[in-house]
């Protein structure tokens, strides 16, 4: 197709997208950054020398980068573990682990803080009423352990994706060339994998540093960033701080999410030749297989037993004191169970199918046509994905409470910043579709007479619909689970299952949230339940690891 | 052009169908086509033949309309189509990968042209019908791309091309994906087609076989640019350059010297004709292995050692290396196999006749017969 020149009709559509993007992605973040340097209303570096000063700002700034390192690095170490005993070895239960591997990416993250207090908090049922302790459960440590847990799924689906991938005829090269399994292992496979590893760590890394629901629940005293700007921001009403905080986040997240897309573009370079039929097994000195499987059955163990106390904390009388059987915590449902349930699945719903369509469209602009600005159109619409969700809500909040563009209030803004958020998946899962796709097969739709608009939707949409599906329904589960993004600008009537969750807990309702949290999980399961009746077809459980891997 | 888009006629240029004029094509490096020029007569099949990266491919884009020229025109029946977009040419394309839609199944494949033309149902059943029947892929309708193999997803991309009556034929290296012997089949098939329908048809090939046994006429491309045109018979006899004469077929590149309006060559002497435009000196021959005989040591000719031979079936190829000459060169000499009668180390005499030798002009890089009455039209047909 002739991409080389492009008329002035073909620029419409980049204009328009990049209209939106300047107006969701650019204003907002702008308006974060202008706040963050104004002190009282006017222009100042007031917040900033607070943060590098005050003690309870700078040790949230440490406290941040500590805790986010260590995730990173002991997700990545699970996830590594979990891969290599699913993907390389011959161990029982490994579809067990494989399967608990990526149920945190169902639970909703709040859901397994929940059970965590449940069953390991100052009335835990594993912690006091088994062991008798009364530790204090509020601490960083807490939060370390839930975030390697919730993240150690997305550790798991990347390094998977590369393994997978990996030649076994390289590695049996290595065997004939004298090596022991050992050797192998470290000499081909984990070298192999590296791109993998690297992309893990810094995702998660990404991921823990923005998150800010953990830390406000788990951490007690302890303070991140994210989780300083929402005290900010809505325990003091200093939106000033809590722009500054969150500018200096996104400093962090755009450092590592620069890394990260650098090292992603050398794993496509090094991603190997197509994967062979069947499973490769190296066969490992039998004792570092012993230690891989014991610390993946207790992995398996400790997510199952808290996707089991959410169940049991839905139906006991009150947590720590009576375990009797009760059905009082839904009793709320009729005031707002229902309502927050049909709320939840219509906007994620609706947002799954935008960003999908956008981010096709988007994708298909980027890979096929050549204009001025195509590469400012993709970092636009790639961006947001480094940008920590308590900034996006904290810069919709902003930009759209005020003219020219008055949104806040409605439904629209909610769907704007969780569409926005979820973008960068869509426009990936269509670029590496695209970029994988034989162009030929364009041309010679357009050569037999079909128009550019038709040949995208008689030939671009059908083949790009698996990893369109996958996209759709991975943002659909995360957009149910989204609390950081929406908080801030979601009017207080129009309630949301995540969010109703989150105020739960935070009043320490935990009989209520875990009723709640059901209803999420039910959403979610029906979320990952469609994605397995769509695998029968082929293609999306292997793009559903692809894009879950980007 | 003129005002209404068509060329003068004339009774030359009726003939010509399709005509590419001076075509330059960049894709932001370094020049893909540089003025590329050549004509096509109505039901012709036309053989695009060069190396890879010669710029075959982007010449049939252009024509089919996936690509724009930065200069130069096309013309189609006299009119010109360089700005038209594909879907106003109606030309069928037959893709190297065959790019077969892998959502659709082969009924939905064929039919996609019509269905973009509004063909009504009963008439699109039976014309994909037909069409899968030409291909001899009838009651293959229903079954998935997948499923097929690579002969009859190559024979699907051929009934799509060729459902929607095109006004003439792309097909884009059609077979190189194909087993050499279902390559041959096919290529049967293919020309039984082109004729049944007087298709006019672009070729495009990089195997010189294909394009010598299966092309009207041969169009040599090399680095964008046109070596020769000419028939099949023209292109391999008589290359009109030293690139053409080594991409086709095997030859072999020997020194000679021209002494006195003579060509010296390992010890034997050729007339020259008095209007060959070489000078006194060094000058480099060519000759085609088959045109060289093959002879016991005591008949005359030129002296040799075999120093290798290999062998092919049908034939046989010696090495045979000539003591008397500066540098011990090898000459290649290929003989039917069933008169292969020496063995390495053997000595023998190899002959050859004036007809047989090329002379290269190295300044200008153009090829000559020695035996020639006239110069082989480099650019016969531009005329």
């Amino acid at each position: 197709m002739p991409s080389d020149r492009a008329s002035s009709k073909e620029y419409l559509l980049p204009l328009i997208l990049l209209g939106i993007l300047l107006i969701f992605v650019v204003y907002p973040t702008l308006s974060v950054l202008i706040k963050s340097f104004s002190v009282g209303g006017k222009p100042g570096f007031g917040s900033y020398i607070s943060v590098f000063s005050e003690r309870r700002f700078y040790s949230a700034v440490w406290g941040s980068l500590l805790v986010a390192s260590g995730v990173s690095v002991c997700s990545t170490l699970l996830g590594l573990i979990l891969s290599l005993t699913v993907f390389r070895t011959p161990l029982p239960l490994r579809r067990l682990f494989a399967f608990c591997a990526v149920l945190p990416m169902i639970i909703p993250g709040f859901v397994s803080t929940l059970s965590y207090i449940f069953l390991f908090g100052r009335n835990g049922l594993i912690t006091y009423k088994l062991l008798g302790l009364s530790w204090d459960i509020y601490s960083w440590k807490s939060v370390l352990i839930i975030q390697t847990l919730d993240f150690s799924a997305i550790s798991f689906l990347m390094i998977s994706a590369v393994l997978v991938g990996v030649d076994g005829r390289v590695e049996e090269a290595a065997r004939s060339l004298g090596s022991s399994e050992l050797e192998v292992l470290f000499t081909v496979t984990l070298p192999l994998i590296r791109p993998g590893l690297v992309g893990a760590l810094l995702l998660t890394f990404l991921r823990s540093i923005a998150d800010f629901g953990t830390p406000l629940i788990l951490g007690g005293r302890f303070d991140t960033l994210a989780s300083a700007s929402y005290t900010q921001l809505i325990g003091t009403y200093n939106m000033e701080m809590a722009a500054t905080l969150n500018s200096v986040l996104l400093v962090f997240c755009l450092i590592v999410f620069l890394l990260f897309t650098r090292t992603q573009r050398v794993a496509t370079r090094v991603r190997t030749a197509a994967p062979e039929e069947g499973r490769k097994v190296l066969a490992l000195p039998g004792p570092i297989q012993a230690q891989m499987w014991i610390i993946g059955f207790l992995f398996c163990l400790f997510v199952l037993s808290l996707l089991l106390s959410v169940f049991l904390a839905a139906f006991t009388r009150h947590l720590g004191g009576s375990y009797a059987l009760t059905l009082e915590h839904f009793r709320i449902l009729p005031q707002r169970g229902w309502n927050s349930t049909l709320n939840t699945l219509v906007f994620a719903t609706v947002t799954s199918v935008l960003m999908s369509l956008l981010g096709l469209i988007t994708a298909y602009l980027v890979t096929r046509f050549r204009f001025k600005g195509r590469g400012v159109l993709d970092l636009l619409a790639t961006v947001p994905f480094a940008i920590p969700g308590t900034l996006m809500g904290v810069g919709f909040a902003l930009a759209f409470s005020r003219p020219p563009l008055l949104l806040t209030g409605g439904w629209a803004i909610v769907i704007a910043v969780t569409v926005i958020r979820e973008l960068p998946l869509g426009l990936r899962a269509g670029v590496s579709v695209l970029s994988q796709q034989d162009r030929a097969i364009e041309e010679a739709s357009e050569s037999l007479g079909a128009a550019r608009i038709t040949t995208f939707f008689t030939v671009v949409v059908p083949l790009a619909r698996p990893a369109l599906m996958a996209s759709a329904l991975y943002a659909f589960v995360s957009t149910v689970q989204t609390v950081g993004a929406i908080i801030f600008v979601i009017n207080p009537r129009n309630k949301v299952l995540s969010v109703d969750v989150f105020e739960a807990i935070y009043r320490s309702d935990i009989g209520d949230a875990a009723a709640l949290s059901m209803f999420m999980i039910v959403l979610a399961a029906l979320g990952v339940g469609t994605i397995f009746l769509l695998s029968r077809r082929r293609g999306v459980p292997s793009w559903m690891r692809r894009v879950v891997a980007q | 052009m003129d005002a209404e888009g068509r060329r003068p006629m004339n009774s030359d240029l009726m003939k010509a169908d399709l005509e590419i004029r001076a075509l330059r094509k960049s894709y932001g490096g370094p020049s893909v086509l540089r003025d590329l020029s050549f004509t096509v007569l109505r039901g012709e099949l036309c053989c695009l033949l060069g190396p890879s990266g010669c710029g075959k491919t982007t010449v049939l884009k252009i024509v089919d309309g996936l690509l724009r020229p930065d200069h130069g025109s096309v013309w189609l029946g006299g009119r010109e189509i360089t700005d038209l977009p594909p879907r106003k040419r109606n030309l069928g394309m037959v893709f190297q990968s065959y790019a077969l839609f892998p959502h659709l199944d082969v009924h939905e494949n064929v039919a996609y042209g019509l269905r973009r033309r509004r063909v009504p149902g009963q008439e699109l059943h039976r014309r994909v019908g037909e069409a899968l029947e030409m291909v001899r892929l009838s009651g293959y309708g229903p079954r998935r791309i997948h499923e097929l193999s690579g002969g009859q997803q190559q024979r699907v991309a051929l009934a799509r091309a060729l459902i929607i009556e095109p006004r003439l034929l792309l097909l884009d290296e059609p077979l190189s994906n194909l087993d050499a012997r279902l390559r041959i089949d096919l290529r049967g098939e293919i020309l039984r087609i082109q004729r049944a329908l007087n298709l006019t048809t672009i070729y495009v090939t990089h195997d010189q076989e294909e394009a010598i046994s299966i092309a009207d006429r041969i169009v040599v491309i090399n680095q964008g640019a046109v070596e020769q045109i000419g028939t099949p018979r023209d292109v391999y006899e008589r290359p009109a350059s030293r690139f053409v004469a080594d991409f086709i077929g095997r030859i072999n590149f020997l020194r000679g010297r021209i002494v006195d309006g003579r060509l010296l060559l390992f010890g034997e002497r050729f007339r020259v004709p008095g209007d060959f435009p070489v000078a006194e000196g060094e000058v480099l021959c060519a000759v085609r292995p088959e045109r060289i005989s093959i002879g016991e040591p005591q008949a005359s000719g030129i002296r040799g050692t075999v120093a290798g031979l290999s062998y092919h079936g049908s034939v046989v190829r010696y090495r045979v290396r000539i003591a008397s000459a500066r540098g011990n060169p090898e000459v290649s000499v290929e003989v039917s196999g069933a008169r292969a009668v020496f063995a390495k180390g053997d000595a023998v005499t190899l002959g050859m006749g004036i007809r047989d030798i090329m002379i290269i002009d190295e300044k200008t890089n153009t090829a000559r017969h020695l035996g020639d009455d006239e110069p082989p039209g480099r650019a016969a047909d531009e005329g």
